[in-house]
């Protein structure tokens, strides 16, 4: 191993030592259990002194000699019997990140003063201890046994004498001979010295071979005694025991046989020297048994758990030392040992001392977890790998490509290995990806520090932490979240005595939560703070001129606090050291933005703010839209668009101009656009004159009537919509991306290139270089104009269709399975109701004005068919007419329509459409008409003994309901539905509105949404299952089942179903309805707010 | 053969011949699909995907600042080895044969002389050697990434 490589591995190692000693003191100092506290001391004890180790191993003195000094501070604590001193905990602390730093610069380590931190941790050693602290000290080395010194016995002969041997680099070696068959020898050296130098430089002389039983006694005698300190003298047993003498800590009083070591170690390093022994013992005619050596480990054992020498043993220590040990150690070990000697002395000695380094040995607590089942690679390596199967992807390409007709075979193994590709692709990307609780270790020291700092009282908690993320991601991730807690505990938790005078405890709680689904990560940084307060922000925005008061009146509370974000803005009353200096907000959101995520914030005034991030799970491969722009083709990374309009001549969408900007009319707003073709012919980015000549030269197009079908992509980058024309669309692909050439970096409008299936290189648009190319010089109170803050799900598509003349239907198409293009002709008459064969399956036609109060119409040849989601039988609704689908948040207003059939109304492009409930049309069918079947009757049975109240049904017909949906269509369908069941239902628009209800009354049963502003529904439950409710709660969502369905159970819900599954719902509202019945036996409806369960 | 002998790799770009050391070259093509890419310097051709590298094709005769030259077709293209710099090549019209050169033949470049080429330019240029017939101008490889970097 290179020298280079060792200190990498060094600096590696060291970092996690570090983290793990910082973890051990911060939970030292937050727990009260005193059993707890010995262990996180044991086991920052045993870090420092692995850091410690290796430092001299390396020859940095200057980490060793602070990580002695830690040491001993710990060491103490360690033999202590009551809770470590704070004040020591917090140099501790300091010691910690000095380490960190110099570790950091390992090349340069003398630029430290570690004098004032060293003196420090000493104060918190007993008197007695520091005052022997001189440079004159001197340690010793006993080896003894019959042990020869190959090289060096010679000289010597088996007698009594004393060697005084000076090597140049030691004070004083001695080495005395004993007369017996056992020799002794002694090596004292200057506490400066290395004690891994001073093996070394044994070895120089010869080597440790043993025909019998030695053993290596380190202590002090008493000739050299009185330059002996305590803990000195257990430093140099753990010093040496990392040159992997193997001797056990606390050692001074009892010698412990060689080979005894590896089986009480941990497991890496036992294998390793068992290895040896083994291979050794093969090579040793006189083995002895395994029992015997287990025999010698157990007589060991207790001394294992003796208390470590700690200042004030000094006394006990000095004279137990020699006699305890020779007469105890030598009659059990000594027949036992002699197959294992050789292994284990000649690693003492060898040059090879890395693998013990690198497994820390005491009786840790942790130590399953140290099993290797995993190693380190450099990225490059993963780079070229990812590389690799790029070019593969591209070769199986070409081969498919080069495949004949008739070559039926040769194509099978081609697609075979398409497979094998793509698995490849899958899995050489997630050898990049790593938990984001890597990320998250750092954080409790930091809120510890800012906490004590600002006197505040906080506690972090961490969700997820295992969710993974690409490496380079979570890198990039690191100073966003900083700079996101930093500001929670500096803004947003209040002082202990101002939480107490609103009633919250005087602990403020952050938590950061993670969570993966959909291709992202959503990271969630949530505190109970003081909150952002509206009226601040709109007093800064109008000081700063941005906005009107009128204007800002119109503006949500999410849009008010997305001006957070903007530069320069900074609602901190004044600038502290924490923040509040205006820089921040938009550096985090530009930070998350070019990894492609997003940031939203939500905050209400006194309950707190709650920061969500979301991240893609890894940049090296990204969904993106592929577009034709003249003949090039190109990616847009799909996280940046938000919609895509077509436009052509004779629709609806067009173009719009002033005299220098172009303008899409879209649904409220206008969004000013952009033509990529110009961009990408004008490599400068826009003035004020090449915008006029552009608009000048589409308008003369315009006007001529020339422009063909294109589309505009709708653009949100750096908090604006901006729209950009294309000339067409082909589809999404998942692009490996490569980054620019290095000499292209002025080049900001693309941020990669990628090689497509067909092997041409597209280059990936960048939002954000568009955007800056495009109005470089927009003033800042324009880009404001569109709030980044949106809810996608708040979005819905509906299909606008109509039947008769008078009227214009909505169906979302959420409700929507299919659509048929039916022929007159194939309709079938059978008791006068029609049916027509879709698929194999007879469908009943239902024609509105036949159930609903609506115009009747003459059907052309050829009709569409609407067939929705959800319903058991099969149905069709018939229209005349597919006019279009629209996206619209769907707000409906109830009572214009008073049909039962009509949910609700909405203007949609300037005209009255009513919504369907496919539910009454499919009642309303086949309770009329169609009662023969079984399923339908019992259906129909149910439905009208509930409506009559007069059922024997279990949970009787006065079940109520808290209903929470932020999105008045689904709440008023999902209210019918749990109505038609002879439920009372009272409904809350999200989860800070439900929570206020939901005390409010008794509810045998509460449905909550998910996806909902202020407080979303995994929230409200934690919230109302805290609070104290404990009846049945529903998960309903329109996102997938699979995927959350344990997250709401971890949450607190019940069950988990899908939105608008009509009969699904209505059976999971019963079962669990019944469900809890059971739990609760008595038969009354208001034990559920209890508290019993 | 003197110890001072290097062979050069010579191609022709607009009726001249050129030729840098044999071992800064990785690969020859003739890979012909190249992207443009808006936005970047005139020298740069675009991006050429060789077995999923993609490479960064320079255009040699606007690299030579030949005024009035349009953009050179993708014929052939003179792919450098990465330590001469990151994942580029050079678009010449063909590739010729592999000569060998004496270093007492390369005579140095005087640019005060030359009008065609600009003081920036001159960097680009190694030496001039002249072979039986003609000329051959001898580019400095490394040079050539640096040039593209600072025109922009």
């Amino acid at each position: 191993m290179s020298k280079l490589q060792a200190s990498n591995e060094f600096v590696i190692e060291s970092r996690e030592h570090l983290q793990s000693l910082e973890d051990s003191l911060l939970q030292i100092e937050n727990s009260d259990d005193l059993a707890v506290i010995q262990k996180l001391v044991h086991e920052a004890f045993r870090v420092v002194h692995s850091l410690k180790g290796n430092a001299g191993f390396f020859g940095l003195t200057d980490i060793r000699e602070l990580a002695h000094a830690a040491e001993s501070v710990l060491e103490i604590y360690r033999s202590a019997s009551d809770r470590p001193d704070p004040a020591g905990v917090q140099s501790l602390l300091s010691a910690g990140d000095r380490l960190r730093a110099m570790v950091d610069s390992v090349d340069t380590p003398s630029q430290f003063d570690n004098d004032s931190l060293i003196a420090q941790l000493n104060a918190f050693l007993k008197p007695s201890s520091s005052t022997d602290v001189g440079s004159d000290k001197r340690y010793q080395i006993t080896i003894q046994g019959n042990v020869s010194i190959v090289g060096l016995i010679d000289r010597i002969s088996s007698q009594d004498a004393l060697m005084d041997i000076r090597p140049s680099r030691m004070l004083d070696w001695s080495i005395p001979i004993h007369s017996q068959s056992d020799v002794s020898v002694t090596i004292g050296f200057d506490s400066s010295l290395d004690p891994m130098e001073v093996m070394d430089g044994l070895r120089d002389f010869g080597r440790i071979e043993s025909k019998d039983s030695p053993w290596i006694d380190i202590s002090r005698t008493a000739s050299v005694l009185p330059y002996f300190g305590d803990t000195d003298s257990v430093d140099v047993v753990r010093e040496l025991r990392y040159g992997q003498v193997n001797l056990r800590e606390g050692l001074p009083e009892s010698p412990v046989f060689l080979s005894t070591l590896p089986k009480s170690d941990r497991a890496p390093q036992s294998t390793k020297t068992n290895t040896v022994a083994s291979h050794l013992t093969t090579a040793t005619p006189k083995v002895q048994p395994q029992s015997a050596i287990s025999e010698t480990l157990k007589t060991n054992q207790p001394r294992q758990t003796t208390p470590k020498i700690g200042p004030t043993t000094e006394a006990v220590v000095q004279p137990a030392m020699q006699p305890v040990i020779k007469p105890a150690m030598q009659p059990v070990i000594q027949p036992a040992m002699q197959p294992v000697i050789q292994p284990a002395i000649e690693p003492v000695i060898a040059p090879t001392i890395q693998p013990a380094i690198q497994t820390p040995s005491t009786q840790a607590p942790t130590a399953v977890s140290d099993k290797p089942t995993s190693i380190r690679i450099p990225v490059d390596l993963l780079d070229r790998l990812m590389n690799l199967v790029g070019e593969l992807t591209i070769v199986r390409n070409q081969s498919q490509a080069t495949l004949g007709e008739g070559e039926d075979a040769a194509r099978a193994v081609s697609q075979r290995l398409d497979s094998v590709t793509s698995e490849l692709q899958d899995a050489v990307l997630k050898t990049r990806m790593q938990p984001v609780g890597n990320l998250f270790g750092r954080f409790p020291r930091m809120v510890r520090d800012l906490a004590r700092q600002l006197g505040k009282q906080v506690e972090i908690s961490f969700l997820g932490q295992e969710v993974e993320l690409d490496k380079s991601v979570l890198e990039q991730l690191s100073d966003p979240l900083t700079h996101l807690i930093r500001n929670s505990i500096d803004h947003g938790i209040e002082m202990p005595d101002a939480r107490a005078a609103q009633g919250k405890p005087a602990v403020g709680r952050i938590t950061v939560a993670a969570r993966a689904g959909d291709g992202q990560v959503h990271i969630e940084i949530k505190d109970d703070g003081r909150g952002i307060d509206p009226a601040i922000i709109k007093a800064k925005v109008i000081a700063l001129g941005l906005k009107s008061e009128s204007e800002l009146a119109k503006l949500n509370p999410k849009e008010l606090a997305s001006f957070i974000l903007l530069p320069g803005f900074s609602t901190a009353a004044k600038v502290t050291d924490v923040s509040g200096r205006g820089v921040g907000m938009d550096v985090v959101k530009t930070n998350i933005e070019r990894l492609e995520g997003s940031l939203t914030i939500d905050s209400e005034l006194g309950t707190g703010t709650t920061i969500l991030l979301r991240v893609p799970l890894t940049l090296a491969i990204i969904p993106c839209l592929i577009v034709h722009v003249g003949k090039e083709k190109l990616a847009i990374p799909q996280r940046a668009i938000e919609e895509i309009v077509c436009i052509y001549p004779g629709g609806h969408s067009e173009i719009e101009s002033t005299h220098n900007a172009e303008y899409l009319r879209l649904r409220e707003s206008l969004v000013p656009v952009a033509r990529m073709d110009e961009i990408m012919a004008n490599p400068k980015p826009f003035n004020e004159a090449d915008r006029t000549a552009i608009v000048a030269k589409y308008v003369q197009q315009r006007k001529r009537h020339e422009s063909s079908i294109q589309y505009v992509l709708v653009l949100n980058a750096s908090g604006r919509r901006y729209g950009l024309l294309v000339d067409d669309v082909k589809g999404t692909e998942e692009v490996v991306v490569k980054p620019m050439h290095p000499s292209l970096k002025k080049v900001g409008t693309f941020s990669g290139a990628t090689v497509m299936g067909d092997g041409c290189v597209a280059l990936i648009a960048s939002a954000e270089g568009i955007i800056a190319h495009a109005d470089a010089g927009l003033p800042i109170a324009e880009k404001i104009q569109a709030p980044s803050v949106r809810n996608p799900d708040e979005v819905h598509r509906v299909l606008l269709f109509e039947f008769g003349p008078d009227e214009r239907f909505a169906l979302p198409l959420i409700q929507i399975k299919r659509i048929e293009a039916i022929s007159v002709d194939s309709v079938e008459n059978v008791g006068g109701q029609k049916f027509v064969n879709i698929g194999g399956v007879s469908t009943r036609l239902i024609f509105l004005n036949e159930v609903l109060n609506v115009s009747g119409c003459q059907l052309d040849k050829e009709f569409h068919v609407i067939m929705p989601k959800f319903v058991v039988e099969p149905m069709g609704i018939v229209a005349s007419r597919i006019v279009d689908t629209e996206s619209m948040s769907i707000e409906l207003q109830e009572a214009s329509v008073s049909d039962p059939g009509i949910l609700g109304t909405a203007l949609i492009r300037d005209r009255l459409s009513l919504f369907l409930d496919t539910q009454y049309l499919r009642e309303k069918t086949f309770t009329t008409h169609l009662g023969e079947t079984t399923q339908k009757k019992k259906s129909i049975e149910k439905f009208e003994a509930d409506a009559q109240h007069q059922t024997d049904d279990r949970f009787g017909p006065s079940a109520h309901v808290l209903l929470i949906d932020d999105t008045p269509f689904f709440r008023e369908i999902v209210r019918r539905y749990l109505e038609s069941q002879g439920m009372t239902i009272v409904t809350a628009v999200d989860g800070v509105d439900g929570l206020q209800k939901c005390f409010s009354e008794d509810f045998d049963l509460i449905v909550s949404d998910i996806e909902m502003p202020n407080m979303n529904g995994w929230e409200f439950c934690a919230a109302a299952r805290q609070q104290g409710y404990h009846g049945p709660m529903i998960a309903l969502s329109s996102l997938s089942k699979l995927e959350h369905e344990e997250f709401a159970k971890e949450s607190g819900f019940d069950t988990y179903e899908e939105k608008l599954d009509h009969d699904r719902l209505i059976q999971t509202v019963r079962r669990t309805l019944d469900d809890a019945r059971r739990r609760k036996p008595s038969p009354t409806h208001k034990s559920f707010s209890g508290g019993a369960s | 053969m003197s110890s001072t002998e290097t062979q050069f790799c010579t191609f022709r770009a607009a009726d001249r011949l050129f030729g840098v050391p044999v071992q800064d070259v990785k690969e020859i093509t003739t890979e012909t699909t190249c992207t443009l890419i808006p936005h970047a310097p005139e020298v740069v051709l675009g991006y050429v995907n060789i077995r999923g590298q993609i490479i960064l094709a320079l255009d040699l005769k606007i690299l030579m600042g030949w005024s009035g030259s349009e953009p050179s077709q993708l014929r052939c293209m003179v792919i450098f080895k990465p330590v001469i710099g990151p994942l580029f090549g050079l678009v010449v019209d063909e590739v010729c044969e592999i000569v060998s050169l004496n270093s007492d033949h390369l005579e140095s470049f005087r640019s005060g002389g030359s009008t065609e080429l600009g003081e920036s330019r001159a960097k680009l240029i190694h030496g001039v050697a002249k072979l039986e017939h003609q000329l051959v101008v001898l580019l400095n490889s490394r040079m050539l990434l640096p040039y593209v970097e600072n025109v922009a």
